[in-house]
């Protein structure tokens, strides 16, 4: 049998504490994003300073011109804030598109897979769907048609292929509770393989896939843009359209989420399993919907880079946002307002590192520095988030500590707990 | 006789609410010393600072007569304090013994399953438990459990035990070996804490009973000395002879009737064992047990979140005389056919409300398919928030603030609320006094009241015999899923109850 | 035959890169964290460790063995256990969501990993072999490898693959036996009675974190050394086996001593694409490697819906997987 051990000696009781604050003001919560943020600036200044030398601020004016560049005949360089929107495009898209998954809590990670399987959908229609069309294609007067159905059917199958790829772990999610991000962390994989799969079909000999119809044009969104008869270099654009899909995607996340029938079924299953199951809410079939939906968006996501940005299908389609935009999605507490900001944020950043690498400035500020920085800059936030719901409490004698031990409860995040374990 | 433990001038407080106001209480060694009062009086609180889990505000813990600070479960240890919690704190998929002597240093490097086995069998002997060291935790019963959370406090050499309420979800029989249990350790010198607000155990079991009423020690009383009534006028304070108003029952209505019914829960237990009764309008139907004889499944299988087996009936009649079959139905499809069900489950915050939305939101729970818009329509819940907000006086700053942020009252008046809103016919309620202090319990009582005179057949599922008797027309008593009994709450008294209660001997699931 | 050795070979020398990060990763999540960072945390390692090792062998005529093997290990060992620090501070004390954590750490690791690998490359993208690096970590057993078949196919590896076995069989030992490893497991299970009874739940996931981030940055490092034979190049799939040691960890159920049959089989389902076609003398039509390389992906996702759909609870992941903990207080 075990001896109790009688020591006098206890353990002190550890001179920090956190408690919950819930009577934060709104300028407290701004001091406490600001503060946080500010610091994830001034480190990354730092590591410009400490690794590229000379004036890091110098540094800051080759990261602002990675997005607006000033160009000799005056105003900005319309290929670099082009360059800028169609990465904040694909990123916010993505962020929006998995928004409905992670209101519900639903931890879908598989946004990659989602956008590349969409573009490889709409990439095999603008491949094989002229054959198909090949007698409407060769008369002048269906030709136009033809090809608006081509890209109608690209578009549609690539928000099926994604919502397909998605509704497969939300089934299994919603059948057996099988665990969501390890399931769409693999289903990722299976989709890059494909796409890898796929291009070395279509490439044969060749060394490269290349552009899809590169000489017909056929199935590529962005020549409507182009021949749509504008002067404006930013309406014929090929961000033009998707930037306008995306503000749209914006307000309708919102009021999705907010506002209808379903998105109330999407909180309430979220908040509580059992609260749905009691309110009457079929709840796998809320899984299902609303994670089918995250899949559909990626997809048509994906739809828009291969036949408006990009014409051709990679492992890379998705520029590595498919994980970017869950960070996203996470820092703005899934606000699709915010995910504006951050999404401009991150590519900002992206984009000035690569000009900064570009620009010569200093041989070790290669592209890859913004890596650090958006790292800094996600840390800053988080810790920004932790200030705004805790109070750190520090104490000097013990004398104090049993007066600090008093305040603050910890309620808020018993509950927070209560709820995520729920989550079936 | 000795003094283990004594607690100087303790307080503690939560927000606003003072949990415990300048306690003082003196442990006896060797004594078995109960801790009675209301929920929410303050005894678990107090007891969670002696094991260290809470840290008092102000005032001090002495034991053999030194001041210590307890500022962790391990500190308490290090004293030889131990304590049983209402939820048992076991790892699952552990075994007995890995659970028992998790944490201990004095193990050693390795763990040497062998002894440990051993150990945890000597004891056992000792003590007159049954155990198997190696059988994991997940496929013990409650009781089991109770057992393993015992032996892991006395595996560590603790002599001053704690148990809150452990009787709670014990059936007589259990409840009757545990107590054999407590009086073996005290002959072996150790001391005994027990809270409860069970007058007969304390009258049965303690030495001493020291009785607290928000937050405060009333009184100390050598148990010898004491009988029901002293203690409950004690407990509640002012004499409060449990008066329920109480009108003669329609009983000419029959809402529901129930026959046949069985369920069998994922794992092939059978959860209730062929169920008959009906349920009336203008009736209160009580149902006691033990926790866990088979309510929730009850309630579960009427309001359709569960499935009954082949065979079983529930009809439902409604206002037109129609009847419909709820056996097979979702809630939603139950819904539909216009039978108006109203249930208040026990767990508030995690089944009938959603913690994050407002009043508002809440009252959308029930009313938010209405429409054949798109969009969701807030004006009537918004009218009807406001409405439950004036009648049953809910504080709150605003009808959009969270529920998770209001107190438990104002949560279960915001829950009932919503459910008596949707007039139903038959309403269902789970512990709806649970936590809650008497005003609101009777304002609750009260309410279902209301609904009967009505003519709402209402259904209170309870755990306090006195308010069952004083409340309800009738009590249907289970016991391990079977209905043991149907008696009529004027003419019983709580010993036919209590028998019902543990009437089929052989319990329990594996 | 001799195609078959070097399959084996190679799906042996995969093995061990992915059977130590998975460890790692059974490591994390014993302690409740669902560290999604490991292919970040091995690739930055790999740099670091083939940084250090370079600079070394740069500065000295005759460099010595044991400051090698020292140099490459170590460094590997304290990047991951930093990283693992930062994990630990943000995703214990400052409660971050975990996921998000990971990810970022991931994308980090790697574009990080880039980043120095370009600065210490000057430039160029041409990393030089280092020679005596190679020697060491790739030299097999002495006498024993000479066994012919045998000797090529079970003693032929560099010494970190026995270092891993003598690991995995330790880690299974310290889960099983270990008064430790079964508080570390209850720290996972459940945090709120591992409080209980006195466990500093902080300190074991710290440590834990640490440990376990440090391996899987020693399965970067052998990454570079071994496999790689001690060079660098920055496209290199150092990324995709930590994603891949992620998918184990769930393939073996959480269970350390399954890694020595479960990962030399992802080794072997990995290269099978270059090798099988040859064997069975059937030529490989396109795409035939993506279709195999798909296998653990699937066989991973079988597992995982298997396990779901039967409940074992042996076979689960740790309870508290992925939650914060704080203390209830009231």
């Amino acid at each position: 049998m075990t001896n109790t051990m009688k020591t006098e000696k206890v353990k002190k009781p550890s001179r920090i504490r956190i408690t919950v604050r819930n009577d934060s003001t709104f300028l407290q919560q701004g001091i406490a994003r600001g503060v946080t943020f500010l610091i994830a600036v001034a480190i990354s200044i730092l590591f410009l300073w400490m690794v590229g030398g000379n004036n890091p601020f110098q540094s800051l004016v080759y990261i602002f011109q990675g997005t607006f560049a000033p160009v000799a005949k005056g105003g900005l360089s319309i290929t670099k804030l082009n360059a800028f929107f169609k990465n904040f495009v694909i990123l916010l898209g993505i962020a929006l598109a998995l928004t409905p998954s992670y209101k519900m809590r639903f931890w879908n990670i598989g946004g990659q897979g989602q956008v590349l399987i969409g573009a490889l959908a709409c990439a095999s229609c603008m491949i094989y769907l002229p054959g198909v069309f090949a007698g409407m294609l060769s008369q002048d007067a269906t030709k136009d048609l033809a090809n608006a159905l081509i890209i109608l059917i690209s578009a549609l199958s690539a928000m099926v292929a994604g919502g397909i790829w998605a509704y497969i772990p939300a089934f299994f999610k919603a059948t057996w509770k099988t665990n969501e991000t390890l399931f769409t962390l693999m289903m990722n994989y299976i989709a890059i393989l494909l796409v890898e799969l796929f291009t070395n079909i279509w490439r044969g000999q060749k060394s490269a896939m290349g552009l899809i119809n590169q000489s017909s044009h056929i199935g590529w969104f962005y020549t409507i843009e182009a021949n749509a008869g504008f002067d404006n270099k930013f309406i014929t654009s090929s961000v033009f359209i998707p930037l306008i899909l995306v503000a749209v995607l914006v307000a309708t996340t919102y009021v999705y989420i907010s506002y209808t029938k379903h998105g109330y079924e999407i909180n309430v299953v979220g908040d509580s399993i059992r609260t749905a199951k009691y309110t009457g809410i079929n709840v796998r079939h809320v899984i299902r919907r609303t994670v089918s939906l995250s899949g559909l968006l990626c997809g048509l996501i994906g739809f828009f880079i291969v036949s408006n940005f990009d014409h051709t299908v990679s492992t890379f389609s998705d520029l590595g946002y498919g994980f970017t935009a869950v960070i996203v999605c996470w820092l703005s507490n899934f606000n699709s307002f915010a995910m504006v900001g951050y999404s401009a944020l991150i590519v900002f950043l992206e984009k000035g590192a690569k000009n900064l690498a570009d620009s010569g400035y200093s041989a070790n500020l290669n592209e890859y520095s913004a890596q650090f920085i958006v790292f800094a800059i996600i840390l800053g936030v988080m810790l920004g988030k932790f200030f705004m719901r805790y109070r750190i409490h520090y104490t000097f004698s013990r004398k104090h500590l049993v007066k600090s031990l008093t305040s603050g409860l910890i309620e808020e995040i018993e509950e927070e707990n209560k709820i995520a374990k729920e989550v079936m | 006789m000795e003094n283990a433990i004594e607690l100087i001038g303790i307080s503690k407080r939560f927000g606003k609410t003072l949990a415990n106001d300048s306690v003082n209480l003196t442990i006896h060694k060797g004594e078995i010393l109960s801790l009675l009062g209301e929920n929410g009086s303050g005894k678990t609180t107090l007891m969670n600072m002696l094991c260290g889990l809470y840290y008092p505000d102000s005032g001090t813990i002495k034991i053999n007569g030194k001041e210590v600070t307890i500022s962790s479960p391990k500190d308490a240890f290090e004293h030889g304090i131990g304590m049983v919690h209402q939820h048992f704190k076991l790892i699952e998929v552990f075994s007995a013994s890995d659970n028992i002597i998790l944490g201990l240093k004095e193990e050693g490097f390795f763990v040497d399953h062998r002894k440990v086995n051993r150990e945890v069998k000597e004891i056992a002997t000792r003590y007159d438990f049954e155990i198997e060291p190696k059988k994991k935790v997940y496929r013990m019963s409650v009781g089991e459990k109770q057992i393993v959370e015992i032996i892991k406090l006395l595996y560590r050499g603790v002599d001053t035990l704690i148990l809150d309420e452990p009787t709670a979800v014990l059936t007589p029989q259990e409840t009757k070996k545990l107590f054999n249990v407590l009086r073996k350790m005290r002959e072996d010198g150790k001391t005994v804490i027990i809270i409860t607000h069970k007058l007969n155990e304390v009258l049965e079991l303690s030495d001493r009973v020291a009785i607290l009423r928000k937050g405060k020690v009333i009184e100390t009383i050598e148990t010898a000395k004491a009988n029901e009534s002293i203690l409950t006028d004690a407990m509640v304070g002012e004499h409060v002879a449990l008066h329920i108003d109480r009108d003669e029952p329609k009983k000419d209505d029959e809402v529901l009737r129930v026959e046949h019914l069985n369920c069998t829960s994922s794992q092939g237990i059978k959860l209730i064992k062929d169920a008959n009764f009906s349920i009336y309008g203008g009736e209160i139907l009580g149902i006691a047990g033990v926790s866990g004889s088979g309510q929730k499944a009850l309630l579960d299988a009427i309001t359709g979140l569960r499935h009954s087996d082949f065979g079983s009936h529930i009809t439902f009649k409604k206002v037109d005389g129609e009847k419909e079959e709820l056996v097979g139905k979702t809630p939603k499809m139950i819904k539909h056919l216009g039978v108006r069900l109203a249930f208040v489950p026990e767990d508030r915050l995690g089944m009938g409300l959603v913690g994050e939305f407002g009043m508002t939101g809440n009252m959308l729970l029930r009313s938010y398919e209405e429409g054949h818009s798109y969009f969701l329509h807030t004006k009537k819940p918004h009218a009807l928030a406001e409405q439950i907000k004036d009648q049953l006086h809910v504080v709150t700053p605003s009808l959009e603030t969270p529920v998770r942020k209001l107190s438990g009252g104002n949560v279960q008046k915001v829950l009932v609320g919503r459910e008596i809103a949707s007039s139903p016919r038959l309403l269902l309620t789970a512990y709806a006094t649970r936590g809650l202090d008497i005003n609101t319990s009777y304002a609750i009582y009260n309410l279902l009241n209301e609904q009967k005179r009505k003519g709402v057949a209402v259904v209170y599922v309870g755990e306090d015999l006195d308010v069952l008797l004083a409340l309800t027309d009738r009590i249907l008593v289970l016991c391990d899923g079977q209905v043991t009994g149907i008696v009529d709450s004027r003419t019983t008294d709580k010993m036919t109850i209590g028998r019902l209660m543990s009437n089929n001997v052989e319990v329990k699931h594996d | 035959m001799d195609t078959f050795i070097t399959w084996f070979t190679f799906a042996v020398v995969y093995g061990t890169i992915l059977s130590i990060s998975a460890c790692g990763e059974i490591i994390n999540e014993k302690a409740g964290h669902l560290n999604l960072g490991i292919p970040g945390i091995m690739y930055l390692s790999g740099v670091v460790s083939y940084i250090a090792t370079k600079a070394y062998e740069g500065a000295v005529e005759e460099p010595l063995v044991i400051v090698i093997i020292l140099l490459a290990v170590l460094s590997s060992l304290l990047t991951g256990a930093l990283i693992g620090l930062l994990y630990s501070v943000f995703a214990v004390t400052f409660r971050c969501n975990q996921n998000v954590l990971g990810l970022s750490i991931a994308a980090f690791g790697v574009g990080f990993g880039k980043f120095l690998s370009l600065v210490i490359g000057a430039g160029s993208t041409t990393y030089p072999k280092l020679a005596h690096a190679n020697d060491i970590f790739n030299a097999g057993l002495p006498f024993l490898k000479d066994l012919g078949v045998v000797g090529d196919l079970f003693f032929n590896y560099g010494f970190m693959t026995y270092v891993v076995i003598i690991i995995l069989v330790v880690a299974m030992f310290f889960f099983r036996r270990t008064r430790i490893g079964l508080n570390l497991r209850s720290i996972g299970e459940s945090p709120a009675t591992a409080d209980a009874v006195g466990l500093n739940v902080s300190r074991y996931k710290y440590i834990a974190t640490m440990i376990g981030c440090s391996l899987a940055g020693l399965g970067g490092m052998i990454y570079v050394m071994q496999f790689s034979g001690a060079s660098w190049s920055t496209n290199n799939s150092i990324e995709a086996l930590g994603w891949l040691a992620v998918a184990l960890v769930i393939f073996v159920s959480w269970k350390p001593i399954h890694l020595l049959w479960g990962a030399p089989l992802f080794g072997f389902l990995f290269w099978a694409y270059a090798y099988l076609p040859n064997m069975l003398s059937i030529n490989g039509f396109t795409g035939m490697t993506q279709i195999i390389q798909m296998l653990p992906y699937l066989v991973t996702i079988v597992v995982l819906i298997i396990n779901s759909s039967r409940k074992k609870k042996e076979n689960q992941p740790p309870a508290s997987l992925g939650l914060p903990y704080f203390r209830e207080e009231r």
